[in-house]
């Protein structure tokens, strides 16, 4: 059994395109709320034709992923025509930043801290120069049962992007680390096809679980009121948690914008299912404990 | 917010040739030293095992989340299957209520009491599980959960899968026990066993779940038998979106509301703090 890492990520961008902002420069920039510092990912792409990841687990069926690539919007997936895509762009980078927050609750009492903010850039979410911004990711799947059959199935995401995704981090009151964020994860295609380990993936409908114009928006806690955790118990079990509203923060958190998930259509084989929403999703509590990690 | 600093990524900062050079492959050795126990597990139900409409081979893979969840959700809408079915089945005696295979509204997972504490929804080991026929093709998935307790609100305007629940009709004087079901595509009601009589889903409102094993909601390309998980009832799984609820329920919502106005007995579970619906 081999092992072998190949990883590209290929900048179109020459270091030394790079250049220092003189003193000049640097002082027509203002910053209201703390250091930030944006990215932008040009022409970026990895493809993984010898990457071997195998889960094995007691059932003695293990899990493996191979042929992996992330490369730009209907590029080729391997070989001489793979091309990357931008993540981010000079208006609107990915960026991490330090600011700082404060919230007046229903008793009066106001919530302040310094907040890390990574995030994708919200530029394509927001319709703005959304096809620069498309990925494409995807993965060939086995599962070698016991049985000796074999199931193959290309994971295929098409034309994806996580703009608008944020992620926050700080330090609570009582110690620990807080986080809040929202997933925003937009798909042209989510496909489940079945495959032979030999084949590329095929364009045939009819031999896959196809999923049209899948948008989520989800909400994870929210900053400085509704905390999300994730800790090791005694057990040595993994939980994340979201903490529960509570009177006092019931107003912000019903204020806030709910969670949704959207697919425009949905084929199964030659089963066409149509459209499936999942609408104004709020989750007032969250826990999740592992119990078989040890 | 103004960004102070703005930067170009560049990726050779990251990866170099000098540091792809440092990879090497692992040896089975190596490999064999590390050792760990997940939380996912996957399990194999081979064709033949479960006996299919039609006769059919279909094998299952079923991939298990070794977790306890406990939630407190409120969810506006759950439109499932959405539009003119390809078999063109609708079995719904309301046409404006046939749009989907599954619509709910006014989904509340767990409760708020009158002091505030909130009670969860509780879930025990979700997986998901694959259907295939012998070409290897998909041709289901269900989403299932290995047990489930608590308390869910919910207004089923459009419903197609198994729902089997008891309740208890108070007639004043008397009551009556009453176990109903629905197996059938798009339905809006459900039929007591007993009395034979319809009664519309939208009366269920209020659910108690207790040790429940085999709810699933499944997408199958043509009618299946998915592999039981405990003692519960399971029927055959339709084509299109399925819901199987068959065991461990009881709705106080069980009212013959064609002739008995609905009870307080029916209402939603209250799910929100005091002032905020």
């Amino acid at each position: 059994m081999h092992y072998f890492l190949l990883f590209f990520i290929i900048s179109a961008s020459a270091s030394a395109e790079l250049t220092p902002i003189n003193d000049s420069n640097l002082s027509n920039v203002n910053g209201q709320n703390g250091a930030a510092i944006g990215f932008v990912w040009d022409n970026v792409y990895a493809t993984g034709e010898d990457i071997k990841l195998t889960l094995d687990f007691d059932s003695g069926i293990p899990l493996v992923f191979t042929d992996f690539y992330w490369v730009g919007h209907d590029s080729a997936r391997k070989g001489d025509g793979v091309y990357g895509g931008n993540v981010g762009s000079y208006d609107d980078p990915f960026f991490l930043n330090i600011q700082e927050e404060s919230i007046t609750l229903t008793d009066g009492e106001t919530i302040t801290g310094t907040t890390l903010v990574t995030a994708f850039p919200e530029g394509s979410y927001k319709g703005n120069n959304l096809d620069a911004g498309k990925m494409d990711l995807g993965a060939l799947m086995t599962l070698e049962h016991a049985s000796g059959n074999t199931d193959e199935t290309w994971l295929l995401f098409n034309g994806m992007h996580l703009d608008g995704t944020y992620l926050k981090s700080w330090a609570p009151d009582g110690g620990g680390l807080a986080m809040s964020g929202e997933i925003n994860f937009h798909a042209d295609e989510l496909i489940f096809q079945t495959a032979t380990i030999a084949g590329a993936p095929s364009n045939n409908p009819n031999s896959a679980w196809q999923i049209s114009g899948f948008d989520l928006y989800l909400p994870i806690g929210h900053s400085l009121y509704q905390p999300a955790t994730l800790t090791i118990s005694e057990e040595q079990q993994v939980i994340f948690e979201i903490a529960a509203v509570n009177s006092n923060t019931a107003a912000e958190f019903y204020a806030a914008p709910t969670g949704s998930i959207r697919a425009d259509n949905i084929t199964l084989n030659d089963w066409n299912a149509g459209a499936s929403y999942i609408e104004g999703i709020q989750l007032q509590h969250l826990k999740v404990q592992t119990h078989d990690l040890n | 917010m103004r960004l102070a600093v703005m930067t170009c990524f560049i990726a050779s900062a990251l990866v170099s040739p000098a540091i792809l050079a440092e990879l090497h492959p692992m040896t089975d050795v190596a490999m064999a030293k590390h050792s760990g126990k997940g939380v996912i597990e996957v399990s194999e139900t081979l064709a033949g095992q479960v006996a299919q409409p039609g006769g059919i081979d279909v094998s299952f893979t079923r991939i298990t989340i070794g977790a306890d969840i406990d939630i407190n959700a409120n969810i506006n809408r759950l439109v499932l299957g959405e539009g003119v079915r390809q078999d063109g089945l609708d079995n719904s005696d309301n046409a404006d209520r046939a749009t989907a295979d599954i619509d709910f509204a006014n989904i509340s997972l767990g409760t708020i009491d009158a002091s505030g504490i909130v009670h969860d929804f509780k879930i025990v080991d979700p997986y998901i599980e694959f259907a295939r026929n012998n070409s290897g093709d998909l041709i289901g998935f269900r989403l299932g959960f290995g047990e489930v307790n608590g308390t869910m609100g919910v207004e089923i305007k459009t419903l197609s899968g198994d729902v089997q629940a008891v309740g208890q009709l108070n007639l004043g004087l008397f009551s009556i026990n009453l176990d109903s079901s629905a197996h059938n595509v798009r339905e809006d009601d459900i039929t007591d066993d007993l009395l034979g009589i319809d009664i519309d889903l939208g009366n269920f409102q209020n659910m108690t779940f207790t040790g429940t094993n085999n709810l699933y909601i499944g997408l199958q390309s043509t009618a299946i038998n998915y592999p039981k998980l405990g003692a519960g009832a399971q029927g055959t799984a339709q084509p299109g979106f399925w819901l199987n609820l068959q065991d461990g329920v009881t709705s106080p919502g069980l009212s013959l509301d064609s002739i008995i106005p609905i009870s307080v007995s029916n209402e939603h579970p209250v799910n929100r703090f005091t002032g905020y619906f």
